[in-house]
């Protein structure tokens, strides 16, 4: 492609799902960048701003609904299009993290590599603002 | 101050005197009572009144009788004064003033019903009785000349004793009701003082002399007032409405009543016709009398007219007359003289040898000369005082005139005699007056012939100017009336005069008084005893009545039934012990069935309070009818729980979330407006953490209306712990779960797209390692599972420890060449054998072995330890890794939990690992822990009991 390469931030604890995640995207063209826990997702989000985030919320050290929370209250990593990649289905999580606006919500073992690219890809080209009922910014 | 004695002292001595008046009205005739005279009947009534009314006062203190009857009463005392002083009797004078006063000014000073105790304020009746001693005595003192009177005749000589004893005992009672002296003995002394002197005078003054009113004044107050401290409580107590007392109260007004109208009336009119016939006596009396000394006078006046007849008839020489008048005069010696007198009064012939010469110019000579006829004249006898009368009858010459007279001198001895006859037969004075009223013959010999001019006496006036030849007078003079009768004695100029005192003539009548008034006052106390007796009667019954009444109220079963053989009383008694009976019974059931509800109402509570749950019932009003303890206890509100506060401020005061509140009150709402109120949900309540469950139901009547709001408090807090608990394992599980899953399906995904074997080979092995992964923690998953229900059937074995650990460093052998750890192992031969079951213990050692390999990251030294200790084997493995930080060594054990360090080693743990230890060596009674410090390392160590019982194992190589 002639724009540059998007980047995709994937914050996922288990090394096999990371990995497989990875591989998958690198195959799709983007640059992928990793983080382990939440304190380093947010590092991460905060230094590269990537384009794209895919979220775990069960993390040790810090829970992904608080990374979310956090990096929608930084200006610079506010409007980062958010994918939660979770294996939780607990309806109270999922409505706190819809409240701070995602721009999707899959249950990675139910979910296929194939399914996933396509979402990142969908995402990716819409650029859509973010939504949500938490969003910092009405537009933009 | 207490008026009570008073009213009734002053009462009593009024009507006493009110009926004296009435009965005995012949007391009263002493110049001290001159004023009362003319209408003593209706004073004697007025004293009667007010006397009664008095005492009616007494008993019942209406305000307008107490002001009425006290002035009545003051007054008629007031109205006794003046006669005594008048007389000089300036005792009593001021006794009844001092008295009067005090008892009309009553209704002045107290103007209040009396609630003073006997100990406090002075009593009235004493003061005004002491002040009366002190003055009496100040009198007695003061002028003892003025007290001439007979009333004080034995005293007189000791006049300044009774005086001063008076005047000291009269002031210190009358001081003593100002300040009453608070010893009893003092203030009993003070009165009996008073009193007895009081009775001492009196007996000594009144009762000596006779003075029935002295007696009831000083002898009547002075026993009252030396009694009064004892009578004053009595009667205080007196209660104007008891049977007994208007019992006693009827039958004496119905007793002195009559009595006294009856006396007054019918003795006056025998008084009355006793006077009248007293006069007709003596009047007879007198004209007998007076016929007796006529005929005398005649008898005598005819004798000496036959001998000067016979004298005239013969011209008697001397010789002759003195031969016949001898003769005459030894024939009747009774006769004093026969006498002849010629016309000069010269003596011609005597009968005796008297050697009189001439009675010229003597009464009966001039007047026999005067008148030409026979003359009478009397004399008092010389020397002695006896009467001597002289008939002079004519001396007649032939031609008729008159020569002189015959004198017959005659001692009188038959009228001193009939006149003393007269005089003892009436009681009274019989007299003869002459023409000018002076006294001729007296049965008091002294006074015959001492011509005392007496003409002033009523009665001798009236017979002197009477027309009449005899008539009765009734009067009165210094001794007191006097009923008199007079005659005249025809054929002279004399009268006689029957006189006595009317008292005397009324004697048998007065006496008559008496009689009946000492009848009256024992029939007084006959009634007021025999009332009292009759009222018990009837009374004793009501009384025993009323206390069995009481007792029955205090339920007390028996009730004991008072005699009678009054109809009425029988009557009643059986009906009320009929209603007692009954009333016992329905008490009793009455207790029964109180006693069942509050035993109800023990166990309702008992359950209430029993129950772990809380329990709030609500009324239609809003108010709290009934809390338990627990619920209290469950949902503390600042306004207390309190049975019949209202519920809403309760409410509104729970620390809960304001959704929360609104939700019970939203239930308390509905119950208000009537609404059917229902409604459940959960109070987080954030003092004490806990979770309430509420449930809110409406209680309803039999009719199906609502009475109230039933809540009911369950405790959730350890559910809802345990359904986050649930809802978190599963969530975890989920994930956990999902992961290695999620990994494994990626994974064979991509090794399906790859085209590169070396890929499609690492592919594959990732998802191996995945799946076994899986694999391992289902199986941690299942045991703990049934580890924690119990369920996990294990096989006990007697197995060796040391042997075990080694087969384990065996297996996990390549892992630790790779780390590069170096072990060391003691121990291994000294330890006994243990029962356990080998799966799970090797389960337990694996663990343990590759947490240390795993949690010491460069090549390290690990040393593993078995020993037996007190009883059980000891298995210990230290190693120098990342250690386990302080804050986690107490929750290194718990389900799920990973100290936050590992992460720098791996970050896919599941907390399950150590969980799993402790739950299989705890299953097997040992216990597990850790000694660590964060990057030095760790020991774990655990322990397994040795079997119960069993010998001490030896081993030979050590020889232990």
């Amino acid at each position: 492609m002639d724009e540059p390469r998007k980047r995709v931030l994937i914050v996922e604890d288990d090394r096999f799902l990371r990995r497989a995640c990875q591989a998958r995207l690198e195959q799709q063209g983007y640059t992928i960048l990793t983080a382990q826990d939440g304190e380093e997702a947010i590092r991460v989000a905060r230094a590269e701003i990537p384009d794209l985030i895919l979220l775990d919320l069960l993390m040790p050290k810090l829970h992904g609904l608080e990374v979310l929370r956090i990096l929608r209250g930084e200006e610079g990593t506010r409007a980062i299009p958010v994918l939660v990649l979770s294996n939780s289905s607990r309806q109270g999580d999922m409505d706190d993290i819809h409240r701070l606006g995602i721009s999707g919500y899959f249950v990675k073992a139910n979910l296929s590599l194939q399914d996933l690219s396509h979402q990142v890809k969908l995402v990716l080209e819409s650029s859509a603002p973010v939504g949500g009922s938490d969003a910092a910014h009405p537009g933009r | 101050m207490r008026v009570t004695t008073l009213q009734w002292a002053v009462g009593m001595f009024s009507a006493l005197l009110g009926a004296m008046m009435l009965i005995v009205p012949h007391r009263f005739e002493a110049s001290t009572y001159a004023a009362l005279q003319p209408h003593l009947l209706w004073w004697g009534v007025a004293f009667l009144l007010a006397g009664g009314g008095l005492l009616a006062a007494a008993l019942s203190p209406l305000g307008w009788l107490v002001l009425c009857t006290h002035l009545a009463a003051g007054m008629v005392l007031l109205v006794l004064a003046p006669g005594f002083a008048s007389q000089g009797a300036w005792a009593r004078a001021t006794n009844y003033v001092v008295l009067g006063l005090g008892t009309a000014c009553v209704p002045l000073i107290a103007r209040r019903r009396e609630t003073e105790t006997v100990e406090s304020g002075g009593d009235l009746l004493a003061l005004l009785v002491g002040l009366g001693a002190a003055l009496t005595g100040l009198v007695i003192m003061a002028m003892p000349g003025q007290l001439s009177g007979r009333f004080y005749g034995l005293i007189r000589p000791h006049l300044p004793l009774y005086g001063g004893a008076l005047m000291v005992t009269g002031l210190a009672l009358a001081v003593g009701q100002f300040r009453p002296p608070s010893s009893p003995i003092i203030k009993w002394t003070l009165y009996l003082a008073v009193g007895s002197t009081l009775l001492a005078f009196a007996g000594n003054t009144a009762v000596a002399v006779g003075d029935w009113t002295g007696i009831a004044y000083y002898g009547g107050f002075g026993a009252l007032v030396a009694m009064t401290p004892w009578l004053d409580p009595v009667l205080r107590h007196i209660n104007s409405s008891s049977l007994r007392i208007r019992l006693a109260l009827a039958l004496i007004v119905a007793v002195a009543a009559p009595l006294i109208a009856a006396v007054t009336i019918v003795t006056d009119r025998d008084e009355q016709s006793a006077t009248g016939q007293a006069l007709t006596l003596q009047k007879t009396i007198a004209g007998t009398l007076a016929d007796d000394i006529s005929r005398y006078l005649s008898f005598h006046q005819a004798a000496a007219s036959g001998i000067a007849k016979a004298i005239n008839q013969v011209q008697m020489t001397a010789a002759q007359q003195a031969t016949l008048l001898r003769s005459l005069g030894e024939e009747y010696p009774n006769v004093l003289s026969f006498a002849t007198y010629d016309d000069h009064g010269h003596t011609i012939a005597r009968g005796d040898s008297s050697p009189r010469e001439s009675i010229g110019g003597s009464p009966v000579f001039e007047e026999s000369l005067r008148n030409d006829g026979p003359s009478q004249a009397f004399q008092v006898s010389p020397g002695g005082n006896r009467l001597q009368f002289e008939f002079g009858a004519p001396l007649r010459r032939p031609d008729n005139s008159w020569a002189g007279v015959l004198v017959v001198s005659v001692e009188s001895v038959r009228v001193a005699t009939e006149l003393q006859r007269v005089g003892s037969l009436t009681r009274g004075k019989a007299y003869v007056v002459d023409i000018e009223g002076r006294l001729v013959a007296h049965q008091d010999s002294a006074l015959t012939g001492s011509f005392q001019d007496v003409s002033g006496s009523p009665p001798v006036a009236a017979l002197l100017s009477g027309q009449n030849a005899d008539g009765v007078l009734r009067y009165a003079n210094h001794n007191g009336p006097q009923l008199a009768g007079f005659a005249r004695v025809a054929g002279t100029v004399l009268g006689v005069v029957v006189e006595r005192p009317l008292a005397v003539a009324l004697a048998g009548a007065h006496t008559g008084r008496e009689i009946a008034f000492t009848i009256l006052l024992l029939m007084i106390v006959g009634a007021a005893v025999g009332g009292s007796f009759a009222a018990g009667a009837l009374a004793r019954p009501l009384e025993a009545l009323a206390r069995e009444a009481k007792r029955v109220g205090e339920d007390d079963a028996t009730v004991a039934l008072p005699e009678s053989s009054i109809a009425e009383v029988k009557d009643l008694a059986r009906t009320f012990g009929e209603m007692g009976s009954r009333l016992t019974a329905r008490t009793q059931e009455r207790e029964r069935a109180y006693g069942a509800l509050r035993e109800r109402e023990a166990r309702i509570r008992s359950i209430m309070d029993s129950t772990s749950d809380g329990f709030i019932f609500v009324g239609r009003d809003g108010r709290v009818k009934s809390v338990n303890q627990r619920a209290t206890e469950l949902l503390p509100s600042g306004a207390a729980w309190a049975a019949g506060a209202d519920f809403a401020p309760a409410v509104a005061d729970i620390d809960v979330r304001p959704p929360e509140r609104e939700a019970l009150a939203a239930t308390l709402r509905s119950l208000l407006e009537d609404r059917d109120p229902a409604g459940k949900g959960d109070l987080e309540v954030r003092g004490s953490g806990r979770v309430l469950h509420w449930d809110a139901q409406s209680a309803k009547d039999e009719s199906g209306g609502t009475v109230g709001l039933t809540i009911t408090l369950h405790d959730v807090t350890e559910e809802r712990e345990v359904s986050r608990m649930k809802s978190d394992f599963v969530s975890f599980v989920t994930h956990q779960l999902r992961t290695p899953l999620a990994g494994i399906k990626w994974l064979l995904e991509l090794a399906a797209e790859t085209q590169d074997p070396g890929e499609l080979q690492a592919y594959i092995q990732d998802a191996r390692d995945a799946n076994e992964r899986l694999v391992n923690l289902v199986n941690d998953l299942l045991d703990i599972s049934r580890l924690e229900s119990g369920r996990l059937a294990v096989s006990l074995q007697e197995l060796n420890l040391g042997a075990m650990t080694e087969s384990v460093l065996e297996e996990l052998g390549p892992l630790i060449k790779e780390k590069g750890h170096r072990f060391s192992v003691s121990g291994v031969e000294r330890v006994p054998p243990v029962v356990a079951d080998p799966q799970l213990l090797r389960q337990v050692v694996m663990n343990l072995v590759s947490n240390a390999i795993k949690y010491t990251p460069q090549p390290g030294e690990i040393v593993l330890e078995m020993r037996r200790e007190n009883g059980s084997v000891q298995w210990a493995i230290q190693d120098n890794g990342i250690g386990v930080p302080k804050d986690a060594q107490p929750r290194l054990f718990e389900k799920f939990y990973r100290a936050d360090n590992v992460h720098k080693i791996e970050t896919e743990g599941t907390g399950l690992g150590l969980y799993l230890v402790r739950l299989i060596v705890e299953r097997f009674g040992g216990r597990i822990w850790c000694e660590s410090e964060e990057g030095k390392g760790s020991i774990f160590l655990f322990t397994v009991p040795l079997p119960g019982g069993k010998d001490t194992w030896t081993n030979p190589a050590s020889g232990s």
